[in-house]
């Protein structure tokens, strides 16, 4: 039994939201994740199963070991060229200032660092309506409109016509798209090991599980789908698993 | 289980030994190998198995061939002629190794 071609998209999908891996090791990994599947699928499971399964069982800890193998070298080097340009600003400015270059050289070596982990994990930005259409409901406790009870919302409502076009808020890849319960139509972009955002109660879906998308891109449109009162756009924003205020992430 | 600190410095020797007596292997193959062998008392994880493959191969130990099964690519491993050659020795040593700290031991195998 070998999985199909869709199903290798979804365990693909899941190993991409580790960015760190690089193609070769993930391209491996995905064959030793599959076999797993298939193996669980050869004991009875449903391929759904056995992929959750394969998920709770694969924890990050076991990625960083094998990324962290062929990264570490990779680190080193570049750890050592900005020491190294550090080094040099220390010969620049000592000869004429002294004692308190020292410190200058200090600045120059934390910076670069911090730059790169900033770029390393760009939050979505881009807004997923096109017009500005208005806010119904914000992130935060609030009296649930239908089971009446006091609850987070995870995410905030824009009220907008049926059809209007939904945009991927940042670049990414489709963890999930389909009927989701409560959510209805709904879809998950992975943009990286941190962020994910949802769009839920969808008309439409025009995207599939696995699938490369850009910042700004058409992936669904408005709906009513799901336990909602009226069409409207729910957007999430879950930063490391939890849902964060999506007005953060708004341009 | 047994821990990591025992398990570490054999891997090596491990998979060498394996690929001599089975061939060409690809990475769950080889965890299942070892489950079956062990009665599942020892669980090689991806974590421990896959630096110690692209250590082996960066060293030129093993050598690698890739085959399209399904949608996905699979990496085969096998031993290369230095490999081959090493193979053994690294048993030896490894049941060297094991004798002489069984002097200190005394356990009683059977």
């Amino acid at each position: 039994m070998i999985l199909d071609t869709d199903q290798t998209r979804q365990v693909d999908a899941f190993l991409r939201q580790y960015r760190k891996l690089k193609t070769p090791q993930r391209n491996e990994l995905l064959d030793h994740l599959c076999c797993d599947i298939e193996h669980a699928m050869g004991e009875g499971r449903s391929f759904e199963e056995a992929f959750i399964r394969c998920r709770e069982r694969w924890n990050e800890s076991e990625v960083k070991k094998i990324h962290s193998s062929t990264q570490k070298r990779f680190t080193m080097v570049k750890l050592i060229g900005i020491l190294l340009i550090g080094m040099s600003t220390i010969t620049f400015f000592s000869p004429s200032i002294g004692t308190t270059a020292e410190e200058l050289p200090d600045k120059t070596i934390a910076n670069p660092v911090i730059a790169e982990l900033a770029d390393a994990s760009e939050p979505p930005s881009f807004c997923p309506l096109t017009a500005n259409f208005e806010l119904t409901s914000e992130y935060g406790n609030r009296i649930h409109p239908i089971s009446k009870k006091e609850v987070l919302h995870r995410g905030v409502d824009w009220k907008a016509p049926l059809g209007t076009p939904v945009l991927a808020s940042g670049n990414g890849i489709v963890l999930e798209a389909g009927a989701k319960d409560k959510y209805g139509n709904c879809i998950i972009i992975l943009h990286d090991e941190i962020y994910q955002t949802l769009y839920a109660h969808l008309e439409s879906i025009d995207v599939a599980v696995g699938e490369q998308i850009a910042g700004g891109q058409q992936i669904g449109s408005v709906g009513n789908s799901g336990l909602s009162l009226g069409t409207h756009l729910h957007y999430e924003v879950i930063k490391n698993g939890v849902p964060v205020n999506p007005a953060d992430y708004l341009p | 289980m047994y821990s990591t600190e025992l398990f570490k410095g054999t891997l090596k020797t491990l998979v060498l030994h394996l690929l001599q007596a089975e061939g060409r292997m690809y990475g769950y193959q080889i965890t299942q190998r070892v489950r079956a062998l062990t009665d599942g008392e020892l669980e090689l994880t991806e974590g421990a198995l896959y630096p110690t493959l692209h250590k082996l191969e960066k060293a030129g130990l093993i050598i690698s061939e890739k085959e399209k099964v399904g949608g996905r690519v699979r990496k085969y491993y096998l031993l290369s002629d230095i490999g081959t050659a090493s193979a053994t020795d690294y048993v030896d040593e490894f049941r060297d190794f094991v004798l002489t700290m069984n002097r200190i031991f005394k356990l009683k195998l059977d």
